[in-house]
């Protein structure tokens, strides 16, 4: 028994221990004065900075980040950042979890966000910047109806967007130029386009590349094409149910997809390849000529460009099957931006680091190293040396550009809409039955409020 | 007295680790999804009493259907996954040439993470990956949209990489099974002429009766509960709802789409939809033995 008592007592103080850490759900009350953060010298504050992009500070945005990150701490010696890198696949689920234990000392204080619903989604973790962001960053910067309430752009900003994001087709000069087409007009009309493909595949390759594995490809295709179909008062009429998803507008896009389908325009295992990297890949190889894809980040001009040399990479807007004012417009929107936590000790200096990054210096920067539209629109154009990104700049500064319709939406009618969307061009559901089934969905999601 | 005591306290020491793990992550969490079912919450604010509301929601659903179909034509293939492992034990035990090698090997899969046999399945089963080019090759048909493309091949493909991933731990289960059954059974069957089929369903399986049932209910259990990771990493529950699985349902709704006491509701459906199996299963196989 003597040697019993001093390890049971161990085990219940284990115990007790194990109990409190289990009960201890709400966030320890902050520190009563004082910015400095646990673990650092005294009077330094510590950011610790969320994102998906800074797994590879080697590259790209993960390189541009780390290069600010070093300028921010040398211009702001009390501020100290501390970058961690999430997976972009559980991003947010990763980031619920952040959030339920709201924890100031070792949750982030700055959280990279997709635009859209993704910032709307998360606002009760997130604090209102009305009283950070001036009337001279509100010019600078584009994008703020996608991260402001309502989708409206004068109402309260829930974070900065720092990136630009767009839906363009990307296509092969050569591979058009090898089944007797004018690189340089590539096709503009939808016939025209089917033509292309029929070509495309005679010649052993195919029309598009595709990735719909995860059934982003078909949502990608809804937002290029149905600005052709929709006016601008018809989006925030499907959000609140005044316009079904069954509207012979929306109808008219799934034809077309379907269309795309029947016609053998993409390559073959397209339901099974993943949209990154392999349907980049495939087209990248010259084994199709056209390729839907981003404006920035990835899947863009500079990363064909780098692989298959700027000359042989063209870009166009989506084919038109349908004359509108906003036919020949390219959707933009869904791109990053960043947001301040409502556990954060310190969000003043938060948002300090926001500004830093979305400052002109870094939007210059970030278009010309990494090769993305900043959303900062401040920066020089003739910095543009690539003629693909040359033509992406002239349409947004000439406004050939829409919002994208998914940006808008809750998650589960959009999963809905790729799943279907997968059933349909699988045969196993029609574009009616597919329709109709996000139809339901969005009905759902409105009933739950959300 | 003072023996006994400290018997049990010393039986009370043992267990406490296991039953204080046990109630951290087993019995605190279902008890939250359980009272969590009856509320809506996002996972973050506070949840709102709504009754049977996700209930009565879960019967109207159609995904959930459609994900319960799928876990059932799963739950049909249990046999499968037993009689391949019962065939390849009886041949181990029997010592074919080269068993020390195949026991070996049989058991490799079961040692790999579902995510590395998902992303190796994966590539071999994309529609220009070797498995359809072999196949394609020697005039059998592929789908053009390649084994998990396609809705009518997703979930039958899944079945059979599931059963490549577990049949080793069946055919350790099943050979630990016959090394306790006496030599002499088997003898005896062989001199009274039983042979082949007849030796495998008079002697092997009723002496092997409860060693097959530990296993089947461990694989009943088993497919509606651990299958998230090959549904992740292969097919997300596509093409459409092709594979969707209800506790892939169960994370879509409770992480992507912030439902998370409807994700409660699913959760305590399954929780117990399982038990109810597993308990008339169980229940089967006693009234049997007790009949017998």
């Amino acid at each position: 028994m003597s040697r019993i008592a001093p390890v049971l007592a161990l085990l219940l103080i284990a115990v007790a221990v194990a109990a409190v850490g289990c009960t201890a759900k709400q966030p320890s009350p902050p520190p009563a004065a004082g910015p400095a953060s646990a673990g650092g010298p005294p009077g330094q504050v510590t950011l610790t900075v969320w994102d998906w992009h800074a797994a590879d500070p080697s590259k790209g945005v993960g390189l541009w980040l780390a290069n600010i990150d070093k300028t921010f701490e040398a211009a702001h010696p009390g501020l100290k950042i501390n970058h961690v890198a999430q997976s972009h696949t559980e991003y947010y689920e990763i980031l619920k979890t952040a959030a339920a234990a709201a924890d100031p000392q070792r949750g982030p204080d700055v959280v990279m966000l997709h635009q859209g619903s993704r910032v709307l989604d998360q606002r009760q973790s997130l604090v209102p910047l009305d009283k950070y962001v001036t009337p001279e960053t509100r010019k600078e910067i584009v994008g703020w109806e996608l991260v402001s309430d309502d989708y409206d752009a004068t109402r309260t900003p829930w974070a900065v967007p720092i990136a630009v994001q767009g839906l363009v087709w990307y296509y092969n000069k050569a591979l058009l130029r090898e089944v007797g087409l004018d690189p340089e007009k590539p096709p503009a009309k939808w016939g025209e386009f089917l033509a292309a493909c029929d070509a495309l595949r005679k010649a052993g390759k195919a029309g598009i590349a595709v990735g719909e594995k995860e059934g982003f490809w078909a949502d990608w295709f809804l937002n290029s094409a149905y600005l052709q179909t929709c006016s601008a008062e018809d989006r925030p009429r499907l959000r609140s149910g005044e316009m079904k998803w069954t509207d012979p507008s929306l109808v008219a896009v799934l034809v077309r997809l379907q269309e795309l389908a029947d016609r053998n325009c993409f390559q073959k295992g397209a339901l099974s390849t993943p949209l990154f990297p392999d349907a980049g890949e495939v087209f990248m190889r010259g084994d199709a000529g056209f390729f839907l894809g981003l404006i920035s980040d990835v899947a863009h001009w500079k990363e064909f460009g780098d692989m298959m040399g700027a000359e042989k990479v063209g870009v166009m807007t989506c084919p038109v099957f349908q004359e509108s004012p906003d036919a020949s417009k390219f959707p933009v929107g869904g791109a990053f931006t960043y947001a301040i936590t409502k556990w954060s000790l310190h969000p003043s200096e938060a948002f300090q680091y926001i500004a830093f990054i979305a400052g002109d210096e870094n939007a210059r920067t970030f278009l010309t190293e990494v090769g993305s539209f900043p959303a900062n629109q401040s920066f020089d154009h003739s910095l543009i040396a690539d003629p693909n990104a040359q033509k992406i700049a002239q349409w947004l500064a000439a406004g050939r550009t829409g919002p994208q319709l998914g940006d808008m939406l809750p998650a589960a009618i959009g999963e809905a809409f790729r799943r279907e969307a997968q059933s349909m061009l699988a045969g196993t559901t029609t574009v009616a039955g597919a329709l109709e089934a996000v139809e339901k969905a969005a009905q759902e999601s409105r009933r739950r409020g959300e | 007295m003072r023996a006994r005591r400290s018997a049990t306290l010393h039986a009370a020491l043992f267990l406490a680790p296991a039953v204080l793990l046990l109630l951290i992550f087993r019995v605190v969490p279902a008890v939250s999804a359980l009272t969590h079912a009856f509320t809506t919450w996002d996972g973050v604010g506070a949840a709102r009493y709504v009754g049977l509301e996700n209930f009565r929601g879960l019967l109207a659903d159609p995904i959930f259907r459609q994900a319960l179909r799928n876990n059932l034509l799963l739950v049909l293939s249990v046999p499968l996954w037993i009689a391949v492992s019962l065939v390849l034990a009886l041949l181990l035990h029997n010592e074919i040439p080269g068993w020390r090698f195949f026991r070996g090997s049989f058991f490799l899969p079961s040692v790999l993470s579902p995510v590395i046999v998902g992303t190796l399945f994966t590539a071999l089963l994309r529609a220009d990956g070797p498995v359809s080019r072999g196949l394609g090759a020697v005039g059998v048909p592929v789908p053009e949209q390649g084994w998990l493309g396609d809705p009518a091949t997703a979930l039958p493909t899944l079945v059979l990489v599931i059963l490549w991933s577990i049949f080793g731990l069946g055919v350790i289960v099943f050979l630990a099974g016959l090394a306790a059954v006496p030599q002499e059974l088997f003898d005896a069957a062989r001199v009274d002429g039983a042979t082949g089929l007849a030796h495998l369903w008079y002697v092997v399986i009723p002496a092997l009766r409860h060693v097959i049932e530990f296993w089947s209910v461990n694989l009943v259990v088993w497919s509606f509960t651990s299958l998230f990771a090959f549904i992740y990493v292969m097919t997300a529950g596509g093409p459409g709802y092709a594979t969707m699985l209800v506790e892939y349902q169960i994370y879509e709704q409770a992480f992507k789409f912030n439902r998370m006491g409807y994700g409660c509701a699913l959760a305590t459906a399954l929780l117990l939809l399982v038990f109810g199996l597993v308990l008339v299963q169980v229940r089967l196989m006693t009234t049997d033995e007790d009949g017998a």
